[in-house]
C-alpha cells in the first residue's frame, strides 16, 4: 500500500551524482551549469554534477521546448520539384533538472497557446511530452522576483513531476506525478519532519518577496489605455534590443525563413522579438509600428491584456529576468505600478 | 548628493529655464542597486532627479538619433556627457547626424565606470542588494555578506585604458580633479590575446560568440550603430542567416558589426555591458582602435572638423595589409 | 585594417588578401592572382568561416 506521504524522499547531497547517473541511463539530463559565473541550462556532460548553488539561470530553459532555431522541414530538389526529406528521429526522453517554479509556470502559460483545442503545435508538443520536469524550490528569491503576483510561488509544485527542496545537507525530494514517483522510488524514504523543514524554508522565501506588484486588475485596466500618452514615457529610454523578449520564459513570437544550399534546403523557425522594428515591417515598406512606444505598448499589452483575453492567463511569471538584464534598467514591475495608478 | 550632481542640476536647471535646450539627457537612480539609468528631463523642476555616480554606464549619445524630430526643428538637446559620450557625439557631428550647435555638451570629468558584471560576480551565486560609495571604495551588501571593494579594482576594462576621461569638447564642464590615466595604452588590453596562436585565438573568439542569442543589445546600445537598416535585418539581399545554430553566422555577425566600427568606436564599452550573455565584445573592438592609432595615428571623436579615419585618403596612408611585390 | 583584424581573430595568414590594382595592370593582376592561389593552396581547405548548414536563399 502506498499513500501519498510515501512519495517524500530525501537524498544526501553527496549521493546526488549517483542519482543523476542513474537518471542518465534512460534520460538526457538538462541541468544548470556554471558558464563563466552565470548559470545556463545545458545538457550535462558525463559524470558532471548539476550546478545547484544558483538563484536562477540567466536564460530560461524555454529553449528546450521552443528552440531559438528549429527546422520545420528539410527538402531536396530544385525549384518546382522539391521533395521533403523525412527522417523520423527517435527522441530520447529528457529531464530538466532543477527548474525554478517560475519557469515551470511559464510552461503552463505557453501550453495554452501551443497546445489547445483549436490548434496543436506538434513541434512544441513533441518536446513537451518527452520531457519530465524536476522542479527546484527557490530558497532565496531575488529582489527582482515577483512570482507571487501570479498563480505561482517559490515552492509551487504545479507542473512538476518531481520537486526538490534544498534543506542544507540534504535534498528533500517529492514525487508529484505518477511518472515522477516512479523515478524516485529507490531513494530513501523521508519522514514527516522533512515537510515541516520545507514549509519553514518556504515561509522564509515567501517573506523575502516583499513588494510584488498587484496584477489582478491590470488586464482590465489596459483595455482603455491604448491611446494613452504613458507609453511614450515608459518607452523613452528603451534601446529597442531583444534582451527582455529573448530572456523571457513566456515570449513566444517567431519568424520563418527558408535557407537553401545547392539542391538542399530547409524551412526554419527562429525566435523573433516585437521590440525589433523589422518584426512588423511589411513587404510594401509600410511600418505599422514605427515608434518605440508602439513596440513597448505591444509587449506589455500582449503579455497583460491580449494573452489574458485569449487564454485567460497573464503571460508573465515574475522571474524578473527582463528587470535584471535590461541594459537601461526598464523595470516591468514599475510599469505595472504606473499602469495601475493611472 | 555629491559635488558633481549639484553642479549638473544647477547647469541643467538654468539651461531649461532659459529655454536654451528642449531636452536634457542624463542619468537617474535605477531600480537595481548597481544601476543608474538614462533619464530625460524637459522641465526645470525635474532636474532634481539627475544623478551622477560610477554606475552611469550607458553611452547617452545613443539616444540622439531617436530625436530626429527635435533636430529637424532646429531644437537643441543637452547631454550629460562622460569623456566617451562626448567623443561619440563628435563622431555623430562628423557624420552629419547632428550639428554641433544643436548639442549642448555638459561635460563630466569621469573617473571611470565600475563594471557591474564583475561586481555582481563577487557575490556569485548570491545577489547584491545594497551598495554605497565611500571615497575610493564601495561597500556592497547582500544576503548574509558584506564586502568592501576598491573602485580601482573594478573599473571597466575599457575605462582602465581610457585616454580621454575629461570630455575633449564641451559647452560647459563640471569642474573636477580627474587625472588622465598615465600610460593609457589600449594595446595592453589585447596583448595577452594577441600573443596566443591563431588557432587558439579563433577558438576563444568562437567560444565567446557562440553564446550570442542575437538579441542585438550590443548594436542597440552602441552610439555608432545608428544605421536605419542594419545589415543583419536586410532581407533583399539577405547578407546573413538568422539562425543561431550556425556558428559562422554568429561569427560573421560579430565580425561585420564590429568592423563597421573601425575608426568609429570610442571604446566606451557599452556593448559589452549590454550583452546579456557576457560576451567580451571589447576584446574585438579594442583591436580596431589599436590599429587606427597604429596605422593612421587616429583617435575617434576628438576634433569636430575632422573626418572619420576611413572616410579620408592621403597619399602617405599606410599600405599595411596590401599585396606587396617581393 | 580588415586583414589585420581577421588575422587577429585567428584567421590564417594568407587566407585573406587585398591589393591596390588598376584595370590597366593586367600583368600585375595575374601575378597577384597566382600568388594568392599559391598561398591559399598551401593553407589547404578553409575550415574557418565556412557555413556548415545552409546559405540564405534569396541572396
Amino acid at each position: 500500500m502506498k499513500d501519498s506521504s510515501k512519495s517524500i524522499k530525501h537524498i544526501e547531497k553527496d549521493k546526488l551524482s549517483e542519482f543523476i547517473k542513474q537518471l542518465r541511463k534512460d534520460f538526457t539530463v538538462i541541468a544548470p551549469r556554471n558558464v563563466k559565473d552565470f548559470v545556463l541550462f545545458q545538457e550535462l556532460k558525463a559524470d558532471e554534477e548539476p550546478y545547484l548553488d544558483f538563484l536562477n539561470s540567466r536564460q530560461s530553459p524555454k529553449e528546450y521546448f521552443f528552440p531559438q532555431t528549429e527546422n520545420i522541414v528539410e527538402y531536396e530538389g530544385v525549384t518546382d520539384k522539391r521533395v521533403p526529406i523525412v527522417t523520423e528521429k527517435q527522441m530520447r526522453k529528457r529531464i530538466i533538472f532543477g527548474m525554478r517554479p517560475c519557469d515551470v509556470t511559464s510552461l503552463s502559460i505557453l501550453d495554452r497557446l501551443f497546445v489547445n483545442e483549436d490548434y496543436v503545435d506538434n513541434y512544441y508538443k513533441r518536446l513537451r511530452d518527452n520531457t519530465l520536469i524536476f522542479g527546484f524550490g527557490c530558497s532565496y528569491p531575488r529582489t527582482t522576483c515577483f512570482c507571487t503576483s501570479f498563480d505561482s510561488g517559490p515552492f509551487s509544485t504545479k507542473g512538476t513531476d518531481v520537486f526538490i527542496t534544498d534543506s542544507g545537507d540534504t535534498f528533500i525530494i517529492e514525487g508529484i506525478t505518477e511518472q515522477g514517483k516512479k523515478l524516485i522510488e529507490k531513494l530513501p524514504d523521508g519522514d514527516k519532519k522533512l515537510l515541516k523543514t520545507k514549509s519553514e524554508i518556504e515561509k522564509k522565501a515567501l517573506d523575502s518577496i516583499t513588494t510584488p506588484p498587484d496584477v489582478e486588475k491590470i488586464p482590465e485596466k489596459l483595455k482603455g489605455l491604448f491611446e494613452n500618452p504613458v507609453w511614450e514615457v515608459i518607452s523613452e529610454r528603451c534601446l529597442g534590443c531583444g534582451v527582455c523578449t529573448y530572456l523571457c520564459p513566456t515570449c513566444h513570437c517567431f519568424d520563418i525563413q527558408d535557407e537553401v544550399i545547392d539542391n538542399k534546403g530547409r524551412r526554419v523557425k527562429n525566435w523573433d522579438s516585437c521590440m525589433f522594428p523589422i518584426f512588423t515591417l511589411h513587404g510594401s515598406g509600410h511600418q505599422p509600428r514605427e515608434f518605440r512606444f508602439q513596440r513597448m505598448r505591444q509587449r506589455i499589452m500582449h503579455k497583460f491584456n491580449y494573452y489574458d483575453e485569449n487564454f485567460d492567463i497573464i503571460a508573465c511569471c515574475g522571474c524578473g529576468r527582463c528587470v535584471t538584464e535590461c541594459p537601461v534598467n526598464i523595470d516591468v514591475r514599475e510599469i505595472l505600478r504606473t499602469i495601475s495608478e493611472l | 548628493m555629491n559635488k558633481i550632481e549639484k553642479k549638473i542640476r544647477e547647469i541643467a536647471g538654468k539651461l531649461l529655464k532659459d529655454k536654451k535646450v528642449k531636452l536634457i539627457i542624463g542619468f537617474e537612480k535605477g531600480t537595481l542597486p548597481l544601476k543608474a539609468r538614462p533619464t530625460f528631463v524637459r522641465k526645470p523642476e525635474e532636474v532634481e532627479k539627475l544623478i551622477w555616480n560610477p554606475f552611469c554606464e550607458n553611452n547617452l549619445a545613443v539616444y540622439i538619433p531617436f530625436y530626429r524630430r527635435y533636430l529637424d526643428n532646429g531644437e537643441t538637446i543637452g547631454v550629460i556627457a562622460k569623456g566617451c559620450d562626448a567623443r561619440s557625439l563628435i563622431l555623430h557631428i562628423q557624420e552629419n547626424i547632428e550639428k554641433r550647435e544643436q548639442i549642448f555638451i555638459i561635460g563630466i570629468p569621469c573617473e571611470g565606470i565600475l563594471d557591474r558584471k564583475r561586481i555582481e560576480k563577487e557575490a556569485f551565486p548570491g545577489e547584491i542588494t545594497e551598495v554605497s560609495e565611500k571615497d575610493d571604495t564601495i561597500l556592497v551588501k547582500g544576503n548574509g555578506f558584506e564586502k568592501t571593494l576598491k573602485k580601482k579594482d573594478f573599473l571597466c576594462e575599457d575605462c582602465i585604458v581610457c585616454s580621454h576621461r575629461k570630455p575633449v569638447v564641451y559647452d560647459e564642464l563640471v569642474e573636477g580633479d580627474v587625472k588622465e590615466t598615465e600610460a593609457a595604452d589600449r594595446q595592453n588590453q589585447i596583448k595577452e590575446f594577441e600573443s596566443k596562436e591563431p588557432d587558439e585565438r579563433w577558438k576563444i573568439f568562437t567560444e565567446e560568440v557562440s553564446r550570442c542569442i542575437r538579441c542585438y543589445a550590443c548594436r542597440n546600445a552602441c552610439p555608432a550603430c545608428y544605421c536605419k537598416e542594419c545589415f543583419v535585418d536586410c532581407s533583399k539581399p539577405q547578407w546573413l542567416g538568422t539562425t543561431v545554430d550556425s556558428e559562422t553566422d554568429l561569427q560573421l555577425f560579430q565580425i561585420i558589426r564590429t568592423f563597421h566600427l573601425a575608426g568609429r568606436c570610442v571604446n566606451c564599452g557599452s556593448c559589452s555591458r549590454a550583452c546579456p550573455m557576457d560576451i567580451n565584445i571589447s576584446l574585438l573592438v579594442n583591436k580596431l582602435s589599436v590599429d587606427a592609432k597604429r596605422l593612421f595615428d587616429y583617435e575617434t571623436g576628438i576634433d569636430v572638423n575632422e573626418k572619420p579615419v576611413l572616410n579620408k585618403y592621403s597619399e602617405d596612408d599606410s599600405n599595411e595589409g596590401f599585396f606587396e611585390e617581393h | 585594417m580588415l586583414k589585420s583584424y581577421l588575422e587577429y581573430l585567428g584567421l590564417e595568414k594568407g587566407r585573406f588578401q587585398c591589393a591596390w590594382l588598376s584595370s590597366a595592370e593586367a600583368e600585375r593582376f595575374v601575378k597577384i592572382a597566382k600568388a594568392t592561389i599559391e598561398s591559399v593552396r598551401k593553407l589547404g581547405p578553409a575550415k574557418k568561416l565556412v557555413r556548415k548548414t545552409f546559405a540564405a536563399e534569396n541572396c
